[in-house]
This record gives C-alpha cells, structure tokens and sequence, in this order.
C-alpha cells in the first residue's frame, strides 16, 4: 500500500474514479470523433488556447493598462476606489457582447431567412446598454466624489477639537 | 538567473480556493439544470428505439419549460464559466508542470473539462444565434461534448472534495485560513458576477419567460415580433415553398384506408381548439390559441391501428426537419391538431399555411409545417 501511495501519489480509490471518468471520457469522445474528428481536436483545443491564451491574458492587461494609466492623471484629487466603475460596466457589456457577438455584428447568414427578422437592430442596443451603464457608473463615481471633497472641505474649516490638542 | 515568464508569477489576488469555490456552486448548477434539459431535448427529438412510443405527451408546457431552462442556464455560464477560469488561472502555471501519475492524471482531466466547457457553451451559444462557423454538425458534438463535461465535472467534484468541503462557507476552516482583507474584495467580485449572470440572463428570458418580455433587448427572438402575432423559425420562402394555393393543396393520408382530403374537406371535418406553446430548442417560446383538425380523427379516417406510429411529411422543399415522427402517445393525445388558424386567424406562410402539426409538450423543429402528407407506420 505505502509503495503504491509513493508510485501513485494518493490512494487507490482515487485511481478507481478517475479510471471510471475517463472511461466515461473514452466514450464520449467515442461519440465526439463519429464525424470529422480532426476538426472536432481543433477546435476543442482551440477554444482551450483562445480562452487560456488569448483572452485572459487580453482582458489583465487590458485592467493593468487602465490602472497604470489613470493611476498618473488622478494624483491631484482625492479619490476612492475607482477601478471597479471601470470594471464593472466593461465587465457587463464585455459579457453581453461575447453572449451576442453574433447578432450585433450580424455574422448570422440564416438568422434573416429563418426569423422573418432583422439583425439590424442589436449594434445599436447593444451600444445603448454599454452607454447606460458607463453612464450610471459615472454618476455613481461623480456622486462619491462630490461626498469626498464636500468631506474634505467641511473638515478643513472646522478643524476637530482633538487635532488642536495633540498639535 | 530564474526566469520572470516560466513559470510566471501572480501577484493579484482572490486567485483562492474560497473563491474558486463560490463561483463553482453556481457554475455546477448551472451546468447540472443544462445537461439535464438537454438530455430531455435530446430524447425528445431523436428518442432511442426502447423509448420510442412512450415518450409522454404531458404536460403541454414540459419542453417549453425544459428547453427555456436550458437556454437559460447555458446562458447563465457564459460569465461563471470565465470568472471561473480567471480564479484558478495561475495553476495552470504551477510548476514543476507534472509533480507525480496522480497530478499527470488530474491536469489532463482539467484540461479535458476545460476544452470541452468552453467549447459547448460556445456551440450551443451559437447555435441559438444561428452561426455555424465550424465545419462539423451541430447537433452530435454538442451532444457528445455535454457527456464530455459531465464526465470531467463528477471527476472534478471528486477530486476537489475536500477544498470544496473546507472553503464551502464563510466560516469554514479553509475560508478562516485565508487572508482576511479579502474579503471585501470577494464579495465584490461576486456581486460583479452576479450582475453578469443579472444582465445577460434580464436581456435575454424574455423570449420564453414572457412576462419580461419587455427587457428583451438582446435575444434573437420577441414573443411579440412575427407573423400571426407569434415568431417563426424558418420562413416560407426560407423554406422553399411560398404560398401554396388552396385550390391545389390535398392532405394524402396513407393508411389500410388512404384517402387524399382538400382544404375545404378538412375545414368540414370538426374543428377543435387548443391553447399551445410553439417552443424553439433555441430557447424562445410563445403560448398560442391553436384551431384544427385532431391527428386522431384523421388516423381513424384512415382506419390506423391504435398503437401506430405516424410520420408526418412536409411540402417544403428545402431545410432539415422535413419529416417528423412521432409515436401514439402524441398521434392520439385529442390536444394533437393539424391546425388551420392561428390565434383566429388563417395560417400565415411563415406559420404553415395551409396546414400544420402542433402537438402538446414536442420540440419546435418537430412541429412540421406545410404539411402534405401523414403516413400511418406499422
């Protein structure tokens, strides 16, 4: 048994359900390469490679980039935490857009034939929903910050009566 | 000197199992309503031969509901499964890259979990809009692919059990170990995740969820945009036939006695109503006030034996889903119509004109329209 936990890494039980999975794998995958197989690898690794390579890297930098850049031009005022009103509205439309990509950049050819419908429509929603909500998010920050600075003022001309007494 | 990009480092945080955790349950769920109101869909439109004539034609509103889940919850992953991803983004760095058979075996069961994810939320997604930019069929590889992912899913489980276990709560001994100041930032995280899942789902359920039709901005279909009051999957010039003239059209029905029926001799036939939903596997589903003539009326006329099959066959000349079968639950279910009229009105084109099948609880694609021909089977 120990010889096996060293060579193995766990204990038998674990083999035995990961043997039973890739059983059930080998017969999905049975089923998966019934037609065109090799088109069928290319792009189950492809999707792997364009989330895991392409995308995640794409969108921390993309985050990276907007905090290091906006980091510089903000120093002069207080500010609270801002990023995540960045975050937040390119987040949703960001998610809307890869749900609907389709249908806003009308790649569908049958959608027209088989709805009776126009696909026309979606850009222009799609962009009125990431207006609304950069928009609200800025309103948000603009509130938060009008708080901050009414704070900062009130604070400056009535200084605490403890500030007096350490000083 | 050690190299800064293999392996990389991660300096950002909430990459923790706590986490990777809540986002997982949901994401779990999600995954678990969508198998399985896909293996419903499934069954339902190619239903294996030992299942074939019990398949159950109640309730009305079963594969609406079904098929509006699937939908739904497919949708759902489209933010989880990402945020997911993102959490336990730098252990696909960690190194040494295989550290026993064991870890070897794990990593490619994640790999295999994660390809197949991604790419049948893709699929299906896609599927839903239209867009087919692979070259394979769709309907056998996401099939195969959703067998793919809960194989690897239940594996998962079982190997992250005990992480699961220890960081399931907030309280729990996992969680508690973890850096306290992250928590703000956590639960903001998912608060984020939540208004995704919140905005892609409000824009969308409205094409079945039909009180929040108001707020479907983004599906492909609107309860409310197509003829007859109802959307349409398939148009009839899509399909190939046009308006078909009603002095030409004849319903064959084959059967011990065969008999050939003009659209006024099935107007002379009893007329019955119903009140049925058209539900599309792509998600969009509409209630509708349905008149015509019962299958089963027609089955008789053609002296069909009870327990008889029936194929029904279109006049459309283009397209899949020409032939339709079903078994005698739904051929003699008295709900089951040929109709002729739509919510009071004759039968648009798009919707079928002259004569279509609406059946209780059946997909859309099977609902075959332009109908010419019934065809009693053994």
């Amino acid at each position: 048994m120990s010889r096996f936990l060293r060579w193995y890494g766990a204990n038998p039980l674990h083999l035995l359900v990961l043997v039973c999975s890739f059983a059930i794998t080998g017969y999905a995958c049975a089923r998966l390469f019934a037609q065109r197989p090799v088109e069928v690898v290319i792009w189950l690794v492809g999707a792997a490679i364009v989330h895991d390579l392409i995308l995640m890297p794409l969108y921390s930098l993309a985050d990276l980039s907007a905090r290091s850049v906006l980091r510089h031009r903000a120093q002069d005022m207080p500010t609270p935490a801002w990023i995540n009103h960045l975050r937040v509205p390119a987040f949703l439309s960001g998610v809307l857009l890869l749900v609907w990509f389709p249908l806003i950049f009308r790649l569908s050819g049958p959608y027209q034939g088989a709805t009776g419908l126009t696909d026309a429509v979606y850009i222009g929603r799609w962009l009125a929903i990431t207006a609304v909500l950069f928009g609200l998010s800025a309103l948000i920050l603009a509130f938060k910050l009008g708080r901050i600075r009414r704070q900062a003022r009130d604070d400056e001309e009535r200084p605490p009566a403890s500030a007096g007494k350490s000083a | 000197m050690r190299s800064r990009l293999l392996p990389p480092e991660f300096s950002g945080r909430l990459h923790d199992a706590r986490t990777a955790t809540s986002i997982g349950r949901w994401l779990g769920l999600a995954f678990a309503v969508c198998f399985l109101t896909g293996l419903i869909s499934h069954v339902l439109q190619h239903p294996p031969g030992w299942l074939d004539g019990d398949l159950p034609s109640r309730p009305t509103w079963g594969y609406r509901l079904t098929q509006g889940l699937h939908v739904a919850s497919g949708i759902a992953a489209v933010p989880l499964l990402p945020a997911k991803l993102w959490t336990v983004y730098p252990r696909l760095f960690s190194w040494p890259a295989v550290r026993s058979v064991r870890h070897a075996l794990e990593r490619l069961s994640v790999a295999v979990l994660v390809a197949a994810a991604v790419l049948e939320v893709a699929t299906g997604l896609m599927n839903t809009a239209q867009w087919y930019p692979w070259p394979f069929p769709f309907v056998p590889v996401h099939y195969a692919l959703a067998w793919l992912v809960a194989g690897s899913v239940l594996l998962h489980i079982a190997v992250k059990a005990p992480e699961i276990r220890a960081h399931w709560s907030r309280r729990s001994p996992g969680t508690l170990a973890l850096p306290e100041e992250d928590g703000p930032d956590r639960r903001s995280l998912l608060a984020a995740v939540t208004a995704a899942v919140g905005a892609v789902t409000v824009t969308t359920v409205g094409q079945s969820f039909t009180p929040l039709k108001g707020f479907t901005l983004l599906a492909p279909r609107h309860p409310d945009h197509g003829p007859n009051g109802l959307p349409v999957n398939r148009t009839a010039a899509a399909a190939g036939v046009g308006l078909i003239a009603s002095d030409r059209y004849r319903l064959t029905v084959v059967g011990p006695r065969a008999c050939a029926l003009t659209l006024d001799e099935l107007r002379g036939l009893p007329q019955y109503e119903a009140e049925l939903p058209i539900a599309c596997v792509e998600g969009w589903s509409k209630s509708a006030h349905w008149t015509g003539v019962r299958v089963v009326d027609l089955l008789d006329l053609a002296g069909a034996p009870r327990h008889a099959r029936v194929r029904v066959v279109s006049l459309q000349t283009r397209g899949d889903y020409r032939i339709s079968e079903m078994g005698h639950e739904y051929a003699r279910d008295p709900l089951t119509l040929l109709a002729l009229r739509l919510n009071g009105e004759e039968l648009t084109p798009d919707h079928g004109y002259p004569v279509r099948l609406i059946a209780p609880n059946r997909p859309g694609v099977l609902q075959t329209k332009w109908v010419g021909r019934l065809e009693v089977l053994s």
